[in-house]
Formats: C-alpha cells, structure tokens, sequence
C-alpha cells in the first residue's frame, strides 16, 4: 500500500518544470484547480507550432506595430475618420451562403502576410493591436450589458485573433485595466465572532 | 490500511491521531491531490500584517457587531435605490412579464427592497489573522521522509471553510496547522468559490492598485476585494485600508454612499480618529443627522475619549449642531473648517425656514 501509494506520487509530473515551459506561457491566468495534470499537457500542440513558425519569417508586407502606438492610434483623428463611433467590427460583412453565420476562418495572416482578401476587423489594420494594455480596442469586443466577450460569429474575428482576445481580456481584467462581473458575497458575523 | 502508511503517530496528539488517519483515507481517494500540494507548499510565505496605525491592541470585531454601531452605519450608508439596484453586469436573460394586481405589486416592491437591503452588508471589520506556529507533533524519525511536505485537507462533506483543518507534514518530521494562505489555497481547491481566483489577482499589487485609484475605481476595488479574501486576510486589510485612505485624502466620500463601504469607511476613520474630513464632507452636502449619528459612533468607538465625556453632559435629544459643536471643541483636528461648514449648515436651514415662512 505504502510502496504503491510513494509510487504515484514520485511519477507525478514535477508541476514547478511544466508551470515553466509553455504551460505558463499558454495561459498562466486560467491555471487552477486543475488536478489532473496529465502528461498531455507537456506534448506541445503540433499545429500551433506550425503556424508560429510560419508567422515569424519576416515579410515586407505587413508592418509590426507596438502596443503604444496602436493606443495612440485608437485616440487620433485618423482613426475617428475611418471607423468613426461604431466598433471596428461593426461594419465588417461576412460573405456566407445562407441564415447562419458559419466558423470564422482559423487565421487571416499566414507566413507574415495576408491571404485572404477580405481579412477580419483586427488582421485588416496593422495598427490595432490586441494587448492588455490597449483596453479601449478590447471594450469594443465587450457586451455593455454583460460584461462577456461578443462571439467571434459576431464580430467576425479569425479564430486566432479571437483566442489572443480572450486571453488578453483575462489578463487585462487581471490587472485591473477592465472590469470583470462579481458575484455578490453575503458574510454571517457568526463565522467571525470566535 | 491505516498501519501501512509510512507515518509514525505515537508522538502527536490523540485528536490529531483520529483527524489525521481521516485525512490518510481521503488521501488514497484523491491521488492526486497530495502531489499537487507538494507545490503549492513550497510558496507560502507568512508575511506579519503591516499596520501604519498603531491601534491594533483593540479587536475592532466585537464593536464593530455591536447593534448600536450596526444601526449607525447602515443609517448613514442611506439608500438610493438608483444606485443599489443600478445596473449590474451579468448574463443576459429574456425578461418575465406578469399580470399582477396592487397587493400584488406592492409584495413584489417589498421583496425586492428586502432583497436589495441585504446588498447593504457591511463586510466584517477585523483584525488581521495571526499566524499559528506552534507546532502538533514533531517527529524527527520521519525527517527527510520526502523531498517536499504533504498537506492534508479535511473534505467532510458539509464543513465551512473557517472551520475546515487542514494541516502539514513538514520535511523534518514536524506537523503544524497549515498557514492561512495554504488554507486559503485548499478551501478554494475542495470548496471553490465564485468570483475567488486561485492566484491573488495582479491588481491587488501595488503598481495597478496605484492606477485603479488615480482612475478612481474605489467600489470595484473594493468589491473585489471582498470576493477575493477573507476579511481577516492581511491583504485584504491593507488594499481595503490603502482605498479608504485615498478616498478620504480625495474627497471622494460620496461615491461609497449607498454602497456596502460606506459603513467599513466611517469605522475605519473613526476607529483611528481621522474622521474629520468625512464629518466635513457630511456638514457640506447638509446631513446633519449623519454628522450627529457619526460623531455619536465616535463616541462609542472611543467611550474614554474627552469627547465621550463632555458628550455625556449634553442631552441625548440634543440637536446635530450641538452634538458637532461639542465634537469639534473636544476632538477635533480641522477646527477651522469644520466651524465654517457648520455655520453656514447653520445659516442655510435659517435662511429656508425664513424663506417658508414668507
């Protein structure tokens, strides 16, 4: 009982080395209560990989633009003429056959460049960047009424641009720079009194 | 089954043996908890409760639960509905339509002003948490027995959080009642709580608490403070403290009326004699029965205070002007300021009493 019960616990992956790699890097935010940690998790995803070297040969085609900029951008004149008061996504058209909207395209950007000719509200302007910091861009994809993150059915966003927003927004309202809904928390004095 | 595991337990305490072959048993029902432990152990760190006033020999709990001071609070928090019924964000539903008569309508408004008072609740003004070190057992025999230590969590079904034991074997054989914050990290594991995350939110760090403040963001801070720790947690006594501060250094009292703070705010100022700019901001907007409920909190808060003393002479139907005069000669630090706004409360209800009298 003893021997199998030491067993278990010294084939255990060791959690500090996997919160390293590229488990952290994923997404340190939503890491919780996860106690299955199985070795699926240290396997790096293939495709994903793929696709990150595809992106990183540089291209002459599209500009790399910092977060800073992209902020100043959202406050200038320019960008007051080109979209005006509605959401960068509020004018895009998908082109679908039928009732309802389909899946989003899994990315618009491929080897630094676009390839598609009609690329998504975020992919079609260099200068708008998803970044925590860059909260007036990340409001525009959050519902006034309920505080969750509009579909990408919705707002059109590649499903790679969807997936930086979602982490993004976590981690903005991580840090405080957008607001997350709150449940109400009721005390009993009672608990407290000893 | 309880003999084949590869701890000794003459040494340690009988109610520790019982509660500790529990935890074995539960042990072997959650594999892989105990490994996940292992970590989370490994960076807990008890840091003592940084208190910028000294005031901390008093336990302001039981004062604070007094029903006199409760009344107090929740009198001076006020009610507008505008602002505790506001809108609050949260998952869309279709809405209900329902036919209903006067009597009818009249219970539903009584309902949900019942339920909107309990969005009122002041959260427990407390000290911070002291650490527990002694240790229950020490047994050097099973030092080394491991590389990391072993936490170990009662999961009856049914026990709250406060209560719950949780306690470590250490790598040199002693076991000690978990730190609080390993107690914090096992409660939400077994018994997770919404809107509690499992890693202290960045916010709470001093360089975004900065910013949110300067923004002025003071409800949300505090909100989420109140989801994320307990109220004895020193965390949440210093971001809590940290807010009420600004606000008061602000002049920004308004915006915690009506909310669940504005109580925690006024005891925290009085509890540490600093309430002057708040009975100011009162005296200014012309509350004159909260500037008398709050300097009578002061006197309650500090009973040996010469205040209290001279309070005690003046009728309790005194008017608020009175009981403020007597605040302001006695214990006041704004003497100046506080004179002026009360004078010119003074003279504007003489003014609208001359005025109605025309």
């Amino acid at each position: 009982m003893a021997a199998s019960l030491r067993s278990v616990l010294q084939h255990q992956i060791p959690l500090n080395s996997l919160q390293h790699n590229s488990y952290t890097i994923r997404n340190p935010l939503t890491w919780c209560r996860n106690l299955a940690m199985t070795k699926r998790l240290l396997q790096e995803d293939a495709e994903a990989k793929a696709e990150d070297n595809d992106n990183g040969s540089p291209s002459t085609k599209r500009q790399v633009v910092d977060v800073e900029t992209s902020i100043r951008y959202l406050d200038s004149k320019a960008f007051q003429q080109g979209y005006g008061d509605k959401p960068v996504w509020f004018h895009y058209r998908r082109n679908f056959k039928g009732q309802f909207p389909p899946k989003t395209r899994k990315t618009c950007i491929r080897k630094g460049e676009l390839s598609t000719s009609s690329p998504c509200p975020v992919c079609r302007d260099e200068y708008l960047v998803v970044d925590a910091k860059n909260t007036k861009l990340l409001k525009q994809f959050i519902s006034p009424f309920s505080g969750e993150i509009l579909e990408s059915r919705q707002t059109g966003l590649c499903q790679k641009v969807q997936k930086t927003l979602v982490l993004e927004v976590t981690r903005a309202q991580d840090e405080g720079r957008l607001e997350k809904p709150l449940p109400f928390r009721s005390y009993n004095y009672d608990d407290y009194t000893s | 089954m309880a003999a084949s595991i590869p701890f000794r337990l003459q040494n340690s305490l009988s109610f520790i043996n019982e509660t500790f072959l529990q935890f074995v048993n539960l042990k072997v029902r959650h594999r892989s908890f105990s490994s996940c432990s292992k970590v989370l152990f490994a960076s807990s760190d008890v840091k003592a409760p940084s208190s910028p006033e000294g005031n901390n020999e008093r336990d302001p709990f039981p004062m604070f639960v007094d029903s006199r001071v409760q009344d107090i609070l929740s009198r001076i928090t006020g009610f507008d509905i505008l602002k505790v019924a506001g809108p609050h964000k949260r998952h869309l539903e279709k809405p209900k339509y329902k036919l209903l008569t006067d009597a009818e309508l009249k219970g539903e408004m009584a309902i949900a002003k019942e339920r909107l008072s309990k969005r009122l609740q002041i959260p427990p003004f407390m000290n911070p948490r002291k650490p527990n070190l002694t240790p229950l057992a020490v047994d050097p025999d099973l030092a080394h027995f491991d590389t990391s230590s072993y936490v170990f969590t009662d999961v009856t079904f049914g026990i709250a959080d406060r209560d719950r034991s949780v306690v470590v074997r250490e790598t040199d054989g002693t076991l000690r009642v978990a730190p609080w914050d390993v107690k914090d990290r096992m409660n939400q594991i077994y018994n997770p709580r919404e809107g509690k995350e499992y890693l202290k939110p960045q916010m709470f760090e001093e360089r975004n608490l900065e910013r949110m403040i300067s923004e002025k963001n003071y409800v949300y801070i505090l909100d989420r403070a109140c989801c994320q720790f307990e109220p004895d947690d020193p965390d949440f006594i210093r971001t809590t403290h940290r807010i009420y501060r600004a606000v008061d250094e602000a002049g920004d009292h308004d915006d915690l009326r009506s909310t669940r703070h504005f109580g925690s705010l006024a005891f925290y100022l009085t509890w540490h004699k600093m309430a002057d700019l708040l009975l100011l901001d009162m005296l200014n907007r012309d509350l004159a029965s909260d500037a008398k409920d709050l300097v009578r909190l002061y006197t309650i808060l500090h009973p040996d205070s010469s205040c209290a003393a001279s309070l005690s002479q003046v009728s309790s139907d005194s008017s608020a002007a009175q009981v403020v005069q007597v605040y302001i000669d006695t214990a006041s630090t704004l003497r100046d300021e506080l004179q002026l706004a009360l004078q010119a409360m003074e003279d504007a209800r003489k003014a609208d009493r001359n005025g109605l009298k025309k």
